[in-house]
This record gives structure tokens, sequence and C-alpha cells, in this order.
């Protein structure tokens, strides 16, 4: 399980590689679906966050497609990242 | 009648136009896996230049980009009598990142006039004694064939009598770096149109056609036809799924589908382009008529790819061949269309080029060999009333002046308390607010999107309705430069190598086009090109060609220019068609 820090930070780095001006991390629904509706991110966006794991976290997801599951949620990135540390 | 007369492919299959497409009948490529190359982290596979090669261009004192170019405009030109020392005479330059591997090297980091691609044409125009100034085509992948039409457009004018065309490009750490960053590539032999296509291969190439305007016809001779450029109004890199930009760019044209020898696509073999231009392909009825690409031989060869192609489209209907489409094999795309891996006769005497590209920027050139295609009259042509009278001349409706110190709009002063790259987000948080895609921009990106956006706030018309009669037409001197040092910056050190590909997509300067296109539901043509220097001559010379376009009516036009993200300078303006 991620902790709530660690869910904390990936927000963190999400508005920052983003460029979510004038979103916090309180604005982020842990749960609530990152693309389509909820922060309207795009397939740069994707391809951005791929960045975010490997140079934050040292992980790394060769195919994109593979991130549809990782980038659900600021809590399934969180739970990725989480499980990569143990 | 705008005729081809004379054309060169420099390529690492053959140094002439017929080595290049005897190779490619043949079945040839150059496409092959590096590894460590350029000290890249990742293999790639693609279509390279051999050192003996780079070797044999090389001139001394110019770089690698520019000795290629040379290479190919001297052998376009040997056995022609094109007067390029006369005023009438232009070079157009297409390319999309020219010297842009010169980064690498501090000196040139911390000096860049080199690496930019205005410096390079003027370098390119002065070897052969040009007098007139060069323009360079910096429109993404779309590059090559946008500088046909534009050139087709300057000689239809008559606003010059004769066109060097040349497009090219170099392979380096930092455009591969870019491209994996945006997992387009792919990891062995591309396959366009095919269902296990995982994407692209970049190549190296330079390619020269050399057009004149003629009176007289002849049987043998190329003719180009007609062309336009369309927006998706869509997204900067991922392409329409209605292929709307790529759709509208092919009905500019007026070619019906039963004279086509065939139409040779982009076909970069990445899922969503070829998917995207099937799409199109259809829905313009184009159904039965063979559709090939050329990526399969050469990679993707960026600035050079749409004349490249369209040269060994011109060779192949000399020959009454159909080039099969290597690295086919099961159709994967879901639009009615019919691609073929085998090479097949024909009888017909033109063909379709189909090009599309980041900032969502397509076009289409419709090129035709003999009498019956010398003063082609199409449907979409006759709509052009001004075709056949020069040019035209727009008058200037609304106008924007942005430097760091402040804004102008229609010669008022606006009131802001900010300077530099702060004025910029004042000016958003003020006139607009609620486009957080705004944060995204690079610095020159976030400028031309303001300054449009003041434009079109002067202007006070209905908003955001689709429209395909404005065009959206920028020029600058610096390129993409500040977008250009941070891709390089973030490549530098191997052990913090993070390629970005929200930076690297604005190393594209036509972006910006496809911003204010996608904002407002701008259908209509986007271009974006590169001058030494501040020239209104010339930008009012190439405007007033746009509106040989079909459609366009008016266009959202200027100068937008960025050194650093302090010292900046937009100089717009909306344009309307004079009739």
């Amino acid at each position: 399980m991620a902790t709530a820090e660690l869910i904390n930070e990936v927000k963190e780095h999400i508005i920052d590689v983003l460029h979510l001006e004038d979103i916090t991390p309180a604005d982020i629904e842990n749960d609530a679906p990152l693309f389509g509706d909820g922060l309207g991110l795009d397939s740069i966006d994707a391809l951005e966050l791929i960045v975010m794991l490997e140079k934050q976290y040292g992980i790394r997801i060769a195919n994109p497609a593979d991130g549809k599951d990782v980038f659900k949620s600021v809590t399934s990135i969180a739970e990725f990242v989480a499980s990569h540390k143990a | 009648m705008i005729s081809v007369i004379s054309h060169n492919i420099i390529s690492p299959i053959g140094d002439t136009s017929l080595q290049n497409y005897s190779a490619v009948k043949a079945g040839n490529s150059a496409l092959s896996r590096y590894e460590g190359k350029w000290q890249l982290p990742e293999p790639f596979f693609a279509s390279l230049f051999t050192d003996q090669q780079n070797r044999a261009i090389q001139l001394d004192g110019k770089t690698r980009f520019e000795s290629l170019v040379i290479a190919s405009i001297s052998k376009a030109l040997e056995n022609v009598s094109v007067d390029v020392h006369s005023p009438r005479s232009i070079l157009i330059l297409s390319t999309t990142k020219g010297n842009v591997e010169l980064l690498a090297d501090s000196s040139h980091f911390n000096n860049p006039e080199k690496e930019l691609p205005g410096s390079a044409a003027n370098t390119i125009a002065s070897h052969f004694g040009f007098s007139t100034k060069p323009i360079v085509v910096c429109n993404a992948c779309i590059s090559g064939v946008s500088a046909l039409v534009l050139a087709r457009r300057l000689l239809e004018s008559k606003l010059y009598d004769n066109a060097v065309v040349c497009g090219a490009d170099v392979q380096s750490a930092f455009i591969v770096s870019g491209f994996q960053s945006f997992k387009a590539l792919s990891p062995d032999n591309c396959r366009p149109f095919d269902e296990s296509r995982v994407g692209l291969n970049l190549g190296e190439a330079a390619a020269t056609i050399v057009l004149t305007r003629q009176t007289e016809v002849h049987d043998n001779q190329w003719y180009i036809i007609s062309g336009g450029v369309r927006n998706d109004a869509n997204h900067i890199s991922g392409p329409s799924r209605t292929g709307e930009g790529s759709y509208r760019a092919l009905l500019t044209l007026g070619a019906p589908e039963e004279e086509l020898a065939f139409i040779n696509a982009h076909g970069t073999a990445t899922l969503y382009n070829d998917e995207m231009e099937s799409i199109a392909l259809d829905r313009a009825g184009y159904h039965s008529v063979t559709i090939n690409a050329l990526k399969g031989y050469y990679g993707h060869t960026m600035g050079a790819a749409g004349i490249l192609e369209t040269i060994i489209s011109m060779c192949a209907v000399d020959d009454n061949t159909v080039i099969a489409t290597r690295g086919y094999e099961k159709k994967g795309v879901s639009g009615n269309i019919s691609v073929s891996n085998i090479n097949a006769p024909t009888d017909n005497q033109s063909f379709i080029k189909l090009l599309s590209g980041f900032g969502g920027c397509n076009a289409a050139l419709w090129v035709g060999r003999g009498a019956d295609y010398a003063n082609k009259k199409t449907a979409s042509n006759l709509n052009a009333p001004l075709m056949q009278q020069g040019c035209s001349k727009g008058s200037v409706t609304h106008r924007v002046s942005i430097t760091p110190e402040g804004v102008t709009l229609d010669g008022v002063v606006l009131s802001t308390e900010q300077k530099g790259k702060a004025l910029l987000t004042e000016l958003y948080k003020a006139n607009v607010g609620d486009y957080p895609k705004f944060y995204k921009m690079d610095v020159m990106t976030r400028l031309g999107f303001m300054a449009s956006e003041l434009l079109l706030k002067a202007e006070g018309k209905e908003r955001f309705t689709p429209c395909e009669n404005r065009a959206v037409i920028l020029f600058n001197r610096t390129s993409s430069l500040i977008a250009d040092k941070a891709h390089q910056e973030s490549i530098n050190d191997p052990a913090a190598f993070f390629p970005s590909p929200s930076v690297f997509v604005y190393t594209l300067p036509n972006i910006i086009t496809g911003e204010i296109a996608i904002r407002n539901k701008y259908y209509g043509e986007t271009s974006f090109y590169i001058l030494e220097q501040y020239d209104e001559t010339v930008i009012n010379q190439v405007l007033e060609a746009s509106f040989l376009d079909t459609h366009t009516t008016s266009i959202i036009a200027g100068w937008v220019d960025c050194e650093s993200e302090e010292l900046f300078n937009a100089q717009m303006y909306i344009v309307e068609k004079e009739y």
C-alpha cells in the first residue's frame, strides 16, 4: 500500500512536470481518473509521466501501453511506485 | 505553368535521383540498427550516411548539414541553365532541425548564431551566389511539401521566375532522443500501414527540385498542378482521429482518382499516423488507387521527406511503375484503402504526395507529367479568382506588439505591470484565464498565443466557430532556440539523461501555429517560416502568395521571435484579402 506521504509526493511531481498551474495536491482526488475528464491530461502528459517515474523513482516503462493501468489515478501510480520500492 | 526542370536526391542509397530510384525499385534500403551511436543509451534503427559518405560530402568551413544541402543543390543545377544570381531566382530550404547538432558543442550553445536555420540558409545561398534572401520552411514533417507549395505560389504570383527548393535533415542525438522520448521509434524496420507496425525509423537525406515558370508545354515535363496545407485543429502531436487536416488538404487538390498512378502517403508506420491517413484518404474517396509509402526504404527523412518522396514518385511514373510499400504485409488500418508490397505497372501520369506533421499540419500536392497537366484547371483552382491575375494584396485590420517592455494593441498601449516572461502570464490572466494549456506552452508559444488572443479580442467577432478560410502564417529568426537549448540540456549528461516529450515537441517552431489553430478551430493553412533577419519585403511576398490558397481569405500573420525567456518580440496582425 502506498502511504499518504508517497501519494502527496506523487501529486507534487505530477503538478510540477505537467505544469498544472493553480492546482494544489489537495485539488487532486486520490482515486479520480487522471485522463479523460479528470485533469484533462493528454498523450504528451502520459509520456511525461513515464519520464517522471524514471527520473524520480528509477522505474522504466518501455512500452507506453503498459502505462495505461499505472496512470489510472494518483493511487495507482503511488502503488506502482511502492511495489517497485519494496 | 510551374515546371520541374531538374532534381536530385543524395541519400545513403544513392547520389542521384536515378540511383535512388533504381535502389528503391530493387527493394534496397540502408535502414539498420545502431547501438551506442552518439552515446545514446538506447539502440535505434535508422538510415544514416556512412562515415565514408559523410567525408565525401563534407566541405571545408561548412557544417555537415550545409555540406549535404550544397551537394544536392550542386547536382540539381548541373545540367540546367538557371541563373541563380538573378533577382528572379530564390532558394527555399525545407528543414526541421538544420544545424541543431551544433548545440551539443558548448561553444555553439553559448553563441548559437550558426545553429539558426536562417543562418544556414544564408550560408548556402551565398555559396551559390543567390542575390535574393532565402526562405526556410519549418513546418515539422510537412516542410518539404510546404516548401513546394510556397515555391509554386511565388512563381505563380510572378514574384520570382525560378525556385531552387531543397529539403534536408541530418540525424543526431538531439533528434533521436526526442523521438525516443515520444516512444515513436520502431526497434526494427518500419512497417507502413501494416497490422504489426509499432513506430517509425529516422533517416538522413537531402533532395532538391528546381522549379521554373514556363509558357511552352512539353510532353515529358513534370508540372506542379495544385497543393494545399490544412490543420487538424486537434492536438499538437496526436493526429486527428477523423483525418481532418489531411482530408481537407486532399480536397484542395481537385485530383480525380482515375487520373492518379498512386497516392504517395506519409506512411510513417506509427499506429496513429497511418490510421489517420487511411481515414482521410477514405473520406476523400480514394478507395481503389494504390496508396504507397517510402519510409521502409529511407526512414523518415523529415525536412527532406516531401521533396525526396515527390522525386521518387516522379521517377516511378516515368518508369510506369507503382513502387511497393516496403515493410507492408497485412492491412492494419481501418480506412477503405488499397496498399501493396509488390511493384506494379501503371499508365497514369499524375500522383498525389501527402504528408502530416506535429502541430497538426497536413500537406497535399498534385503533380503530373505531360501537356494534359501543364494548364490543368482543377475545380479547386477555378474557385480561386485571383489565380490567373498575379498576386493580391491584403489589408491589415488589427495589429499587436508584445515586447518584454509592454504591449500595444491597435496603436493603444495596454496598461501592464509585469516585464519579461511574467508579462505573458499577466496578459493570460487578464485576457484568457480559462485555458490551462497555456502553462504547458514554452515561452515563444505563449508569446504567439497571447498575441493572437489580443488580436482576436480586438477583432471582436464570434470565436471558436470551425472555419477553413483563416490561415495562421508566422515568421521568425531564432526558430525554436529556447526549446532547443532546453532539450539539449536534458540529454547532455549521460548520468541525467531525461529527454522530455513536452520539451521536445516545442523544438518545432510551427507548434505555435498549431496551438492557435487548435484554440480557434481553424482548419485552414498553418505555416511557419524562418528568415535570417526580419525582412518586411519577403514577409509580404509570402503573405500575398499565400492568398492563392483555395480558401484563405484572412491570415493571422507576423513575426514572433524569442531569443531568451526575457528577450522576445511579437509583431502580429490580421490581414484580410483585398478583392
